[in-house]
């Protein structure tokens, strides 16, 4: 028996929350008092309907001037769902410009908002609020000295403008800089990298260049290819001849695919070095495929 | 699968990565350089514009008329130039400062702008009140208080916009254009239009 009571009691109070339409109105008001003229306040005020209930817009209270001395600043509505019902929230915040003579009671009016359920329309009465406005100054100054002179507070002096934050952001991006140019810097070899054992090739596409371009013809040629020989010598660890190039191109795979002109290198080298004449191997290779071999080595020491 | 086994394959997995990463190394590098070069010219000459500003806010202090583009001027050299124009009571020029400072976008010094123009407003009303021309007064008083109204939307925190507007309140007090139903006529208002005169001589109205 007890048990079909309770059953029975459930099943009505499932049924009322179960009821569209606006079910309850709190708010949550600031202080009643302590304002002075330009304060603002705000007012949040939650209303519970059913789940599939909304607050008609146009039915909000405007933002704007509310009346003469009261003006609603902004207006937020967020809704959510808690179970079976729907909790609008509406934060309103006011900004108050009556200027009292003396403390006096003001009130903010009710308003209606607009509930929209799938039965219909209901409206929804925000309660009105009322708080004590305080005056900023006394009733008559001049009795306590003032003069017309001094009833305005002084103009307020130019600031100057703030560039804290500039310099900050300035100071990191010249850090940053310099970094990323010591970085650049230590993969292109660049001084003071220059010496870098790990880019030897990068260091003799600069030393063949200038031979290149200071030697006179024998000269200039012989010591660029000095100098790539040098490169070699560093990066494979040891004198390189011709005969261990397949030992240093196993050891190093980024330059195999230079194979072939690597190989002309060394056929150059012998012809100048050791053979019949400079001219033969002026022409097996020329100074600017010298050159452009130096480059793409350096390149392929760089991708490693 | 172990799970010891799983960080040699994610570097195997990962090796083509770093060696694609390897191969556009210096590209990156030398984008990013420039990239950083580039921020640091802007900022620079940002620090440059700021120095410039300040230079001519300073000229202004002194007193020395320094004209300014109130399209392209910042917040603050505007600022300057209005309580220049202001202290020399050149109010008309002044205005047209305040016409075009709706695009400030910092809301305070907006509300300093509009303050120090009410000011000047609100003292020549309080000087034409003690020489009894009140007609002349009113209007003038009205202006100042839209500007402080304006003023304190913009900065509700500002104490002396609040006083000043307070000041302008007792010359010319607000009272209700329009009522809301139930709402009740401050009783005050329009029947104190006058006595709140600030520093009317004794026997005027």
């Amino acid at each position: 028996m007890l048990r079909a009571i309770f059953a029975l009691l459930s099943i009505l109070g499932l049924a009322q929350g179960a009821a569209a339409g606006v079910r309850s109105i709190s708010v949550e008001d600031p202080r009643p008092f302590g304002y002075f003229l330009g304060d603002t306040l705000v007012r949040t005020i939650e209303i519970e309907t059913g789940a599939d209930d909304e607050i008609v817009p146009a039915s909000l209270p405007r933002t704007g001037p509310s009346n003469y001395w009261l003006e609603l600043r902004s207006l937020d509505l967020t809704s959510s769902l808690h179970g079976d019902a729907r909790r609008h929230r509406l934060t309103l915040t006011y900004q108050t410009f009556y200027a009292p003579i003396d403390p006096k009671k003001v009130t903010i009016p009710a308003t209606e908002v607009t509930v929209r359920s799938p039965e219909g329309s209901e409206t929804a009465t925000l309660p009105p609020f009322t708080f004590l406005t305080s005056p900023i100054r006394e009733i008559f100054p001049e009795k306590s000295g003032e003069t017309a002179e001094t009833f305005l507070r002084n103009d307020s002096p130019p600031p100057l403008r703030k560039s804290g934050n500039l310099r900050s952001a300035a100071l990191i991006a010249a850090g940053l800089s310099g970094l990323l140019l010591v970085l650049l810097a230590r993969d292109l070899a660049w001084w003071p990298f220059d010496r870098r054992a790990a880019r030897p090739f990068s260091r003799a596409v600069r030393d063949v260049t200038r031979a290149l371009a200071s030697g006179s013809n024998g000269d200039g040629y012989r010591s660029a290819l000095l100098a790539l020989h040098r490169a070699f010598d560093t990066a494979a660890g040891h004198r390189l001849l011709a005969a261990d190039l397949d030992g240093f191109l196993a050891a190093h795979p980024e330059h195999s695919e230079t194979r072939a002109e690597v190989e002309r290198f060394f056929a150059a080298s012998r012809s100048v070095f050791f053979g019949d004449a400079q001219r033969e191997g002026e022409i097996g290779l020329p100074p600017s495929d010298l050159r452009q071999l130096a480059a793409v080595l350096a390149r392929q020491e760089r991708a490693a | 699968m172990s799970i010891a086994s799983e960080p040699i394959t994610l570097s195997r997995l990962l090796a083509p990565v770093f060696a694609a990463i390897r191969k556009v190394r210096t590209l990156l590098l030398a984008t990013a350089l420039i990239a950083s070069v580039a921020t640091l010219a802007v900022l620079t000459w940002r620090i440059h514009e700021v120095r410039r500003d300040n230079a001519i806010i300073a000229a202004l202090k002194e007193g020395e008329d320094v004209p300014v583009d109130a399209r392209k001027a910042s917040g603050e050299v505007l600022v300057a130039r209005s309580h220049f124009l202001l202290q020399r009571d050149r109010r008309e020029e002044a205005q047209t400062l305040i016409d075009g400072s709706s695009a400030m976008t910092d809301p305070k010094l907006r509300a300093q702008l509009l303050y120090n123009h009410a000011n000047a407003r609100v003292r020549n009303a309080i000087d034409l009140v003690q020489r009894g021309d009140i007609d002349k007064a009113i209007p003038l008083t009205r202006l100042a208080k839209d500007e402080y109204r304006l003023a304190l939307r913009l900065d509700p925190q500002a104490w002396d916009i609040k006083y000043n507007y307070d000041v302008a309140m007792r010359i010319v007090r607000d009272f209700p254009g329009y009522e809301q139903e139930g709402e009740d006529v401050p009783p005050d208002a329009p029947k104190r239009l006058w006595t709140d005169l600030p520093g009317v001589p004794k026997g005027l109205p």
